[in-house]
C-alpha cells in the first residue's frame, strides 16, 4: 500500500513538474534578429547612418517574422553615467544617426506598402537628455551646453541630476523608416537645395563620419547621393513622433523593392515637440514585425502613417499644468525659426499673424518659467524636463491673427505628487 | 584695450569662418567658442584644459574659450582630423606618437599639426592651416597670463622646437601680429 502511495505520488509530482516546467524551449517565433558588433556604428556591418539605396540589406524577412533590431543611441556617441557639459562639444555630428539595418522584406515591391508593428522596445541601463548648443527649439536662450544622465528601468527614468522626478516609460522609435529610391533622392536634393538657397536650415550630404563608408563615404560609390537622417522626410526616419508607441502599426510606402526597413534613435520618453532637441536617448532592442504587404498601395501614402488603439489614452497624464501660447514675441526679437525669412516685416512687430511657431514658443516659455517658479528647478532642468515630458498642442488655427499652442506638463512626473 | 577688443573680434570672426561642423546649427556653438579639446585617455589633458581655458579667457575673453573632452584617442583623432576641432591638448609622448600614427593612434593613421607651446610634459597643439593670426594671439595670451606662468616651458625653449607654429614663433620672438593682405597697421 505505502508503495503504491508512493508511486502515486511520484507521478503526481511529474505531472506537477510538467506543468510548471521552463517555458523557454517553447518557441514559434521566427526571428530575425539583427545585432550589434563592436562600439561604434564605424564598427558595425549592420549600421548605417545615411540614406540610399545602393545600402546593403544587413537582412531578409518575411511577412510576420519577428524582426529584432540592436539599435545604438541617437548620437552614437561616448556618453556615460558620468558625462559632463565639456563632453558635448566632442560629439562628431557626422556620426548622427546610427540606424540598424536595413532589413528587406521578402515579396515588397516598390509602389507597395508594408504595415510595420511596433512589438516591443527594451531599453538600455542608460540614457541621456542634453541641451547641444545652437540646436533646439530655444537655441537662441540656451546656449551652453547641458546633460542629464539617466538611469533607466521599465518603470521610470530617474537621475541624481533631476531629483523628485521620475519619467514614465513610454518609448519608441525616434527614427524608424524605408529606404528611399534614387528618383525620391533626386527629387529630395533638389527641393532642399532650393531651400538652403532660400537660407534654410538644410544638411546636403556630407561625407565625414557617413556610414557604410564604401557608399557614403569620401571615396564611396554614391557620396554625393547619401542623404542626412536629420529630416523626417517621405520614408519616413527621424520623425520623433511619441505616438508610435508598442502596440502601434506604421504604414510605409516603399521606394525599393524590398522596402528596406530599419529603426534606430530609439527614445525612453519624449514630449510632443522635443524641445531641447533630444529626448531621453538610448540604445534598445526593439522589436518589430511586418504584418502585411499592400499591393500597390504606396502611393497612396504621402507619408507614413500610424494606426493605434488606446497607446494614446494610456500616455495621457491624470494630472497636469497647461500654458497657453499666441504668437506675441518681444519687439524688434527675430527668433531664429524666422530669421531666414528676413527681418525687416516681422522684426518690429509684437505680434505675428496665424504662427504655430511662435505660439509653440510663447506657450513654452511659460512653461519654463512655471517650472523654475512652483518646483525650483533651474532653468536648464526645467528646458530638459520640457524636452522630455511636456507636450506641445495645437489648440486652434482658426482665430486669426492669435492661433494657439498650448504646453502640457504631466504633473506624475513629480514625486511628490505620485507618492 | 583697444588693441585688444580688436584681436578678440578678429579671433571670433576667423573661427566663424573656419567652422567645419556639417552639422549647420551646432556651427552657431563651435563658432562662439575656442574649443579646447582634450581626452579622457590621456588624463592630464583635461584638468589642464580647463586650467588653460581660465588663462586665456582672462586674458582673450573675447575667444569664449571652453574645455571640450572626449572620451578617448579614437574620437579625438576622429574629430581632429576631420578638423571638426582646431586646438587640442596632448602629453607630449601621445603627440608624437599621433604625429607618426604609433601607440594610441595605430589604429587610426598619424595627424598632422603645429604646436603652439608647450607646458613641460604637456603640449597645445593646433591644425597645420590654423591661421597665423589666431596662433599669434593665443601664444600672447599664454605669455601674459598670470593664472598659468608657472606651468609655461621658457618661451627660448619653446622657440627650439622644430614644429612650433609659425604664428607662435613670431610672437615669442616679440614681433609684432601679422596683418591680413592690405590691412593697415594701426599703429
Amino acid at each position: 500500500m505505502r508503495t503504491f502511495l508512493s508511486s502515486i505520488l511520484a507521478t503526481s509530482l511529474l505531472m506537477v513538474g510538467t506543468a510548471v516546467g521552463d517555458t523557454t524551449d517553447q518557441t514559434w517565433m521566427n526571428k530575425v534578429e539583427v545585432t550589434k558588433t563592436g562600439d561604434h556604428c564605424v564598427d558595425d556591418r549592420n549600421c548605417f547612418n545615411r540614406y540610399h539605396p545602393a545600402i546593403p540589406s544587413a537582412a531578409s524577412a518575411n511577412v510576420g517574422d519577428i524582426i529584432v533590431l540592436h539599435t545604438r543611441d541617437a548620437l552614437d556617441s561616448e556618453f556615460t553615467l558620468n558625462s559632463i557639459p565639456d563632453d558635448l562639444a566632442t560629439v562628431d555630428l557626422g556620426l548622427v544617426h546610427p540606424m540598424t539595418g536595413p532589413v528587406s522584406i521578402n515579396g515588397a515591391k516598390r509602389g507597395d506598402a508594408i504595415e510595420v508593428e511596433i512589438v516591443d522596445i527594451a531599453p538600455d541601463e542608460y540614457g541621456y537628455t542634453v541641451i547641444a548648443p545652437g540646436f533646439g527649439f530655444l537655441r537662441d536662450i540656451f546656449t551652453e551646453p547641458y546633460i542629464v544622465n539617466w538611469h533607466l528601468t521599465r518603470i521610470g527614468a530617474t537621475s541624481p541630476q533631476m531629483p523628485g522626478i521620475t519619467v514614465p516609460y513610454e518609448a519608441f522609435p525616434g527614427s524608424i523608416g524605408v529606404m528611399l529610391g534614387q528618383a525620391e533622392i533626386d527629387m529630395i536634393k533638389e527641393r532642399e537645395a532650393d531651400l538652403a538657397g532660400a537660407g534654410g536650415v538644410v544638411l546636403g550630404p556630407s561625407t565625414g563620419g557617413a556610414l557604410p563608408a564604401s557608399v557614403c563615404g569620401e571615396n564611396g560609390s554614391h557620396s554625393d547621393d547619401c542623404l542626412r537622417t536629420i529630416p523626417p522626410r517621405e520614408n519616413g526616419g527621424n520623425m520623433d513622433v511619441q505616438q508610435m508607441q508598442v502596440g502601434t502599426r506604421l504604414l510605409f510606402p516603399c521606394f525599393i523593392d524590398g522596402c528596406g526597413i530599419f529603426a534606430g534613435d530609439i527614445h525612453y520618453a519624449q514630449g510632443d515637440g522635443e524641445v531641447s532637441g533630444t529626448a531621453i536617448e538610448m540604445g534598445s532592442i526593439t522589436t518589430l514585425r511586418v504584418t502585411k504587404i499592400h499591393s500597390g498601395k504606396g502611393s497612396s501614402l504621402d507619408m507614413p502613417a500610424t494606426i493605434g488603439n488606446d497607446q494614446i489614452i494610456d500616455m495621457e497624464p491624470t494630472r497636469y499644468y497647461q500654458t497657453i501660447g499666441i504668437p506675441l514675441k518681444g519687439k524688434g526679437e527675430i527668433p531664429p525659426s524666422h530669421q531666414y525669412l528676413g527681418g525687416e516685416v516681422i522684426a518690429n512687430l509684437e505680434n505675428l499673424n496665424e504662427d504655430l511657431t511662435i505660439a509653440a514658443r510663447h506657450a513654452l516659455i511659460q512653461m519654463i518659467d512655471y517650472i523654475v517658479a512652483e518646483h525650483g528647478l533651474t532653468k536648464e532642468q526645467a528646458y530638459i524636463l520640457c524636452s522630455v515630458a511636456v507636450d506641445l498642442r495645437v489648440g486652434q488655427v482658426v482665430d486669426v491673427p492669435n492661433y494657439v499652442v498650448s504646453a502640457v506638463l504631466n504633473l506624475d512626473v513629480f514625486d511628490k505628487y505620485r507618492n | 584695450m583697444k588693441a585688444l577688443v580688436r584681436i578678440g573680434g578678429i579671433i571670433l570672426v576667423m573661427v566663424l569662418v573656419s567652422g567645419h561642423s556639417p552639422w549647420g546649427q551646432y556651427q552657431v556653438y563651435r563658432q562662439k567658442h575656442l574649443l579646447i579639446m582634450s581626452t579622457i585617455s590621456d588624463e592630464p589633458t583635461y584638468s589642464f584644459s580647463r586650467r588653460l581655458v581660465t588663462a586665456l579667457n582672462e586674458v582673450l575673453p573675447e575667444a569664449n574659450a571652453r574645455p571640450a573632452r572626449a572620451k578617448h584617442f579614437e574620437r579625438l583623432h576622429s574629430l581632429f582630423s576631420t578638423k571638426q576641432m582646431q586646438i587640442m591638448v596632448l602629453s607630449r609622448s601621445n603627440a608624437d606618437a599621433a604625429q607618426k600614427g604609433e601607440g594610441p593612434f595605430a589604429e587610426f593613421g598619424p595627424l598632422s599639426f603645429k604646436i603652439i607651446y608647450q607646458f613641460g610634459e604637456l603640449q597645445l597643439l593646433a591644425q597645420t592651416d590654423f591661421p597665423v593670426q589666431h596662433a599669434w594671439m593665443i601664444t600672447n595670451a599664454i605669455v601674459n597670463s598670470t593664472t598659468i606662468s608657472n606651468f609655461l616651458d621658457s618661451p627660448k625653449d619653446v622657440l627650439q622646437l622644430t614644429n612650433l607654429h609659425e604664428g607662435s614663433a613670431l610672437a615669442l620672438q616679440n614681433d609684432p601680429m601679422p596683418l591680413d593682405p592690405g590691412e593697415e597697421n594701426p599703429h
